[in-house]
C-alpha cells in the first residue's frame, strides 16, 4: 500500500491509497457534503468511474481515514492526450470531498500533495478539473496557483423542477432570516409563469414563505409569460452567466411581458429584492 | 426538403469504433478532450449507469449511410457528447438532432438539456440562441505538475510550427512574481528556458547563456499563454511581458506566438468528472 502520511491536527487520521472495500466509505463522503436537492451517488456509479475506468490506477485515489472511518478522498486519472503529433500526459483531478467535520484539519492540503507527487511521479505534467465559480476563485487560484480554463454550456429549461429547487433552497434561507420572514409575512402574492417550452407553474408568497405550484389559476395577481432565456438567466448568479438587463431588455422589446398591476408589480420588485439578498448575490448593491 | 438525405436512428451494437473514429476526426483540431477509443468510448457511454443506448442519436446520409453526426444524452438531459461533421448541411443537421435530444430528455422527465459545444461553433450557437438556451458557465482549473517538463513536450509538440526554423537563442526567464503556492511544480523561484536552434531547455541553471533576447514573465501568465488560455495581446497591453533588448519585442513575440498551442479547448461534458 502507498504512503501513510499525517501532518493534520487529528493524531489518529492518516492519509493512505485506495485499497478494495473503500468504495461504501467513499460514497457516504460524497452523499454527506451534497445539499439534500442533489442526486445521490451510489458505490455502483463510483466503481463505473473509477475502478471500470479504462485507465484506472488504485494509486491515484488517496483518501483520509480516522478511526477506520473514511473523512476524505482525493481521486484522478490519467490520459494521454493528443498535441500535434505527440501525446501530453494530463491528470484529471475529480472528486475531492472532505467530510464538513473535517474541514480545516489541513486533511485537504496533505490529500493534494500525496496525490500530486503520485501523478509527478505517473510522468502527468498537467492536472485539470472542474469546480464551482466559488471555489476557482477562492481555492484553487489563490491557493494553488490554478489558471483558469474558459468553459461555456448552453442550457435550456424544460420543466420548473429547477424553479422548484431554487425556490425550495430560497425558503429554507428565508425561515432562518427572521427580519426578512417578518418583511414577507404581510405579502400575498400570486405569481402565474407562463414560459416558452415550460409546463405553466404558480409562485406563491403567503405567510412569509415562498413555493411553487403546478398548472394555473385563474386569480393570479400577475402573470410572466413568453420566452424563458430572460427570465432563467435573470435568476442565476452573475459567475454563473446571469444577466439582469437581459431581462429588462426582454421586457421593453415584449419577448417577456408581465401583467398585473402596479401593487403587484411593486410588491414583485421587492420580492426580487429579498431574493437576491437571500441568495448573496454580491453583484447587487440592493440593501 | 434536405431532410429527406439524411436519416436519425438510435445506437446498434458494435458501432463503437466508428463513433470513436468519427470524433477524433470532427475534432483533431482541439485539445483538452481524451482522444476516443473504442474501449474508451464503450466505458464513457454504453457502460455508463445513466446512459441508455437509446439516448445515443446518430444521423447518417440516406445514400452513403456516412455518419453526419452523433448525441449522447443521458437520463437527466445532460448532452455527455455532442458531434456533427464539419461539412455542408450542418444546419440541417442541427435541426434534426436538436429536437431529439429535447425530446428525449423531456420524455425521461429532464429537468433541462444541457450541452457544451466547442468555442467557434456558429452553427449551434445559433441554433442555441433561437431555441431559446443560455449560456451557463462552467469552470475548469488547470494547474503544471512538473512545469519544466510540461514546457519541453508542448515545445517539442510545436517545433514543427516554426520554432524549429528560428535561427538563434532566446531565453525566457520566468519568475513567481513573489507568489507563494502549494504545488508541486512551483518550487522554484525563477525558471529559465533556452530555445537554441530548434532544441528547448526548461531548467533552473541556464542563466549563464547569453542569449539574442530574453523574455521576462511571470511564469502563470507564460503558463495560460502557452495553453492558449490567455492572448499574447492582452499580456503584451497590460505590460507583463518584459523584453531585453527592447527593441527585439516583435521577435519576442513571434517567437512566443509560435510556443502557443494553436487549438481551442473542448472538454466534452462526458470527460469530466
Amino acid at each position: 500500500m502507498g504512503e501513510i502520511m499525517n501532518e493534520t491536527k487529528s493524531p489518529n487520521l492518516i492519509i493512505r491509497q485506495y485499497k478494495e472495500g473503500d468504495e461504501g466509505g467513499i460514497v457516504e463522503v460524497f452523499n454527506s457534503i451534497r445539499s439534500l436537492n442533489s442526486t445521490r451517488s451510489s458505490v455502483k456509479d463510483w466503481i463505473w468511474a473509477y475502478k471500470s475506468h479504462p485507465n484506472f490506477d488504485p494509486e491515484l485515489i488517496y483518501v483520509a481515514e480516522e478511526d477506520g472511518k473514511i473523512v476524505g478522498c482525493y481521486h484522478a486519472i490519467v490520459q494521454d492526450l493528443k498535441l500535434d503529433k505527440s501525446f501530453l500526459r494530463m491528470a484529471f483531478g475529480s472528486d475531492l470531498a472532505i467530510l464538513l467535520s473535517h474541514r480545516g484539519s489541513r486533511i485537504v492540503l496533505n490529500l493534494y500533495d500525496l496525490l500530486n507527487k503520485t501523478l509527478v511521479e505517473k510522468g502527468a505534467v498537467l492536472k485539470v478539473g472542474f469546480t464551482t465559480p466559488e471555489h476557482v476563485s477562492g481555492f484553487y487560484t489563490k491557493l494553488f496557483g490554478y489558471f483558469n480554463v474558459p468553459s461555456i454550456t448552453y442550457v435550456k429549461a424544460l420543466s420548473n423542477r429547477g424553479f422548484k429547487d431554487r425556490i425550495l433552497e430560497i425558503n429554507n434561507k428565508l425561515k432562518k432570516n427572521e427580519s426578512l420572514c417578518k418583511e414577507l409575512e404581510k405579502f400575498n402574492l400570486v405569481i402565474q409563469f407562463r414560459l416558452r417550452d415550460i409546463p405553466s407553474f404558480l409562485l406563491r408568497i403567503t405567510n412569509g414563505e415562498i413555493f411553487i405550484e403546478d398548472g394555473e389559476t385563474n386569480t393570479p395577481d400577475m402573470v410572466i409569460s413568453g420566452d424563458q432565456r430572460p427570465v432563467l438567466t435573470a435568476m442565476r448568479k452573475k459567475n454563473r452567466g446571469g444577466n439582469k438587463t437581459d431581462l429588462l431588455k426582454a421586457i421593453l422589446t415584449g419577448r417577456v411581458k408581465i401583467s398585473g398591476w402596479l401593487g403587484s408589480t411593486l410588491k414583485l420588485y421587492k420580492l426580487f429584492r429579498i431574493i437576491m439578498r437571500l441568495r448573496g448575490d454580491t453583484a447587487l448593491r440592493f440593501k | 426538403m434536405s431532410h429527406i438525405k439524411y436519416s436519425l436512428r438510435t445506437f446498434r451494437e458494435g458501432e463503437e469504433e466508428r463513433l470513436a473514429a468519427f470524433f477524433n476526426k470532427t475534432y483533431e483540431h482541439y485539445f483538452g478532450f481524451v482522444p476516443r477509443t473504442p474501449q474508451y468510448w464503450k466505458w464513457s457511454y454504453l457502460l455508463r449507469p445513466d446512459i441508455d443506448p437509446e439516448g445515443i442519436f446518430i444521423i447518417e446520409g440516406i445514400g452513403d449511410q456516412e455518419t453526419k453526426g452523433y448525441a449522447v444524452v443521458c437520463n437527466s438531459g445532460a448532452v455527455y457528447e455532442i458531434c456533427i461533421h464539419p461539412g455542408e448541411d450542418r444546419d440541417i443537421i442541427v435541426s434534426i438532432l436538436l429536437p431529439k435530444i429535447e425530446s428525449y430528455a423531456r420524455d425521461q422527465g429532464a429537468k433541462h438539456v444541457l450541452i457544451s459545444v466547442p468555442p467557434g461553433d456558429k452553427t449551434l450557437r445559433e441554433w442555441f440562441t433561437k431555441s431559446e438556451y443560455h449560456k451557463y458557465y462552467t469552470y475548469m482549473a488547470g494547474i503544471p505538475l512538473n512545469f519544466p517538463e510540461l514546457i519541453r513536450q508542448i515545445m517539442e509538440a510545436r517545433l514543427f510550427s516554426g520554432l524549429g526554423k528560428l535561427k538563434g537563442k532566446f531565453l525566457i526567464h520566468l519568475s513567481k512574481d513573489g507568489r507563494r503556492f502549494r504545488s508541486p511544480s512551483f518550487l522554484f523561484d525563477e525558471l529559465f528556458i533556452l530555445i537554441e536552434e530548434g532544441k528547448v531547455c526548461a531548467e533552473p541553471d541556464v542563466k549563464s547563456h547569453q542569449a539574442d533576447f530574453t523574455i521576462k514573465m511571470d511564469v502563470f501568465t507564460f503558463t495560460s499563454i502557452i495553453l492558449g488560455t490567455k492572448s499574447i495581446l492582452t499580456t503584451v497591453l497590460r505590460g507583463d511581458i518584459r523584453v531585453t533588448p527592447f527593441w527585439k519585442f516583435y521577435k519576442a513575440v513571434e517567437l512566443l506566438s509560435l510556443m502557443v498551442i494553436p487549438y481551442p479547448w473542448y472538454v466534452p461534458l462526458g470527460d469530466r468528472r
